[in-house]
């Protein structure tokens, strides 16, 4: 059984000129021990959608079967009980993190709130994490302003992982960092899903990045998932015109491997009170008559396991393809 | 081709700079000796971890570096051939001199793209005009002529000229940048210095803003100083590139140079660090360690705590920068051992 299964997910925000969707009707399911990552423009809704699955805002509709429990309706207090199983790394380790508490206050503070065992056995957890996340002991009586990038998103790992989770949401923790200290996080992530058994949500706007970590990524326009695959099919294959031009505009770091770039004209449209029809039919290339008027495509299956929602699916999967 | 760059002098030289920050925990060695130059129609990328010095180097060219806490401590810029830079001991009448002649470069011959577009724009003056600023104080023109080029300036950026009167907040960050790019552009710029120019923007926005910085050096041969932790975007855009570790260059070559032959272990170890696109690979293999702290740089090299390849030579002394092949130097004793 999946750990983890969202149906029809929704979250709209009420805004002075109308209803935001940030998250519109998302469905996907995740085993447990995988990594989804989730990509897209910034303002598409990844980061709402994280949030909203562990509950940081309460979702307008939709199911979050997690564990085989649904988890969207519970209170508060209901909730308090799960999220120990739910838990979230942030983007930016230098906002993230309280400045007035020490590295191991820090650490301690979930299994504080949890009364997780005595103060000795915190302490020794705390050590003992710090030690999973490789961060020196010398640390431990150190401000989140002493130390640098690298070395506080292992302490925003460290409190994600104190309660011993079983589904983590990265919300793009490596963007705030250099390459070299990137590359030594994700290693990180790596080792802990592997040890740990974690189950990760990976969202992220770096394609090398998700390509490297995920098992299966969804891509998402405007609050909606436009393509859902498994990560190496989809950087094979895209059926999506988006996915297309999203992965064509990544700079390739080599010389050799030049590859045309397909351009999209313009920027993300507003997400406020959407029409019902193709949300990126304003942007796209191959858009026609039949994309502008008629209802918003919903996500086929074309080929096993390899999801998309466009109109005109069946002529792009040959059409994006036909350099193959 | 070759020739034809012979035949130009360096729009900027830049020779043994050396610049520091006097704090109160001390001095912050922020550029350590660095030297290049940049010819018409070349696009140097000045790749680094963050606080490798980049940003430093190019307000230096600028002359916008604050003084205090900065000190440029020795070295020299040339724009054009003039200096920029004076000696220790000028009188303020000379500085008083050289800071109104930099008042008329700014702009005119050398201009500067910032990191971030948000921060960039004054939020209380529309673009137009502050497009249209830069074109008065310049070019001397009437208040009309300069706003019909600041229009032409936001057309060439794919801006509607209808949005002339809108101000920043109305704009999304990817049209904010091209804002900050049209005024950096404005006077047709000798050089043009870009500072992360992408790094606050979604992909398929930094292919358009690529795209445009691309299609510019090809039409008016603008030179431009690239600074960035991407390689990606050298790759599309530049054609040399420096990689500059604790305020100085370690290695420098010709984009060929760097991406088929890179010789530092530095460099190297940044190419592992990148997830790739096109091969599947397990495991990253990150460049070991913490950027060392430019407040406390070691006699020997700089690179010697992080480095994979450092043998018991590489700490008796600092290594200089030294041509392995024709246009490719590196500052490292293994690799020129190797040659």
């Amino acid at each position: 059984m999946a750990l983890l299964e969202v149906n029809h997910l929704k979250k709209y925000f009420q805004v002075s000129s109308g209803i935001l969707h940030a998250v519109d009707d998302v469905s996907f399911t995740l085993e447990e021990g995988r990594t989804l990552g989730v990509v897209g423009e910034s303002g598409c809704g990844k980061s709402t959608l994280g949030k909203t699955i562990i509950r940081l805002t309460d979702p307008t509709s939709g199911k979050v079967v997690f564990d085989g429990q649904d988890v969207a309706g519970y209170s508060v207090k209901e909730f308090h009980k799960v999220r120990p199983n739910m838990q979230m790394i942030f983007q930016d380790p230098f906002a993230s993190l309280d400045p007035r508490l020490t590295v191991t206050e820090l650490i301690a503070e979930p299994m504080k709130i949890y009364k997780t065992g005595t103060k000795e056995e915190i302490y020794k957890r705390v050590k003992d994490l710090m030690d999973i996340v490789q961060l020196a002991e010398r640390f431990a009586n150190s401000y989140p302003h002493e130390l640098d990038g690298g070395r506080r998103q292992r302490i925003g790992i460290a409190r994600a992982l104190a309660l011993k989770p079983k589904f983590v949401v990265c919300d793009e923790p490596v963007s705030a960092l250099d390459v070299s200290i990137q590359a030594q996080v994700l290693n990180l992530l790596q080792d802990l899903q592997e040890e740990l058994k974690l189950t990760y949500m990976f969202i992220t706007h770096d394609m090398s990045v998700v390509k490297h970590i995920s098992d299966d990524i969804i891509v998402m326009y405007l609050g909606q998932i436009v393509e859902k695959s498994s990560a190496k099919e989809l950087f094979q294959k895209q059926y999506h015109p988006y996915t297309n031009a999203l992965l064509s505009a990544i700079p390739v770091p080599s010389l050799h491997d030049r590859r045309e770039k397909i351009l999209i004209e313009g920027e993300l449209s507003s997400p406020i009170n959407p029409p019902d029809r193709c949300r990126f039919a304003g942007r796209c290339a191959y858009c026609t008559e039949l994309c502008r008027n008629s209802k918003a495509p919903e996500l086929k299956e074309m080929s096993p396991g390899h999801f998309v929602a466009c109109h005109r699916a069946k002529e792009m999967m040959v059409e994006l393809n036909k350099n193959e | 081709m070759e020739k034809d760059r012979e035949k130009n002098i360096p729009v900027v030289e830049v020779n043994d700079l050396v610049v520091h920050y006097e704090t109160y925990d001390g001095v912050v060695e922020a550029v350590n000796g660095v030297s290049f130059q940049i010819k018409k129609r070349d696009v140097l990328g000045l790749v680094g971890e963050t606080g490798a010095g980049k940003t430093t180097i190019a307000l230096a060219l600028m002359g916008l570096l604050p003084v205090p806490p900065s000190h440029i401590v020795q070295g020299s810029i040339k724009l054009d051939g003039e200096e920029i830079i004076l000696p220790q001991n000028a009188s303020k009448a000379q500085k008083a001199e050289l800071e109104k002649k930099m008042r008329e470069y700014r702009g005119k011959k050398i201009s500067m793209i910032f990191q971030d577009p948000m921060t960039a724009l004054n939020p209380v003056i529309p673009i137009g005009d502050q497009i249209s600023e830069v074109i008065g104080l310049h070019e001397h023109c009437s208040k009309e002529e300069a706003e019909k080029k600041a229009v032409d300036m936001l057309e060439m950026v794919g801006i509607r000229p209808e949005r002339y009167k809108d101000y920043p907040h109305q704009m999304s960050g990817g049209m904010k940048q091209r804002v900050v790019i049209a005024i950096a552009l404005a006077c047709n710029p000798e050089l043009l210095i870009a500072d992360e120019p992408t790094t606050a923007l979604d992909v398929t926005i930094q292919a358009q803003v690529l795209d445009m910085m691309k299609d510019l050096r090809n039409r008016l041969g603008t030179a431009m100083m690239l600074i960035t932790h991407d390689f990606g975007i050298v790759a599309d855009i530049c054609n040399k590139c420096a990689v500059v570790y604790a305020g100085e260059i370690v290695e420098y070559g010709t984009v060929e140079d760097i991406f088929d032959r890179p010789k530092h272990p530095y460099t190297i170890g940044l190419f592992e660090s990148i997830p790739s696109l096109t091969k599947d690979v397990d495991r990253l293999k990150p460049v070991q360690g913490q950027t060392v702290d430019p407040n406390d740089l070691p006699e020997y090299c700089s690179f010697y705590d992080r480095c994979s390849k450092c043998m018991e030579k590489c700490k008796g002394c600092d290594p200089v920068l030294t041509e392995v092949a024709p246009g490719h130097f590196v500052k490292c004793i293994y690799a020129q051992k190797e040659e």
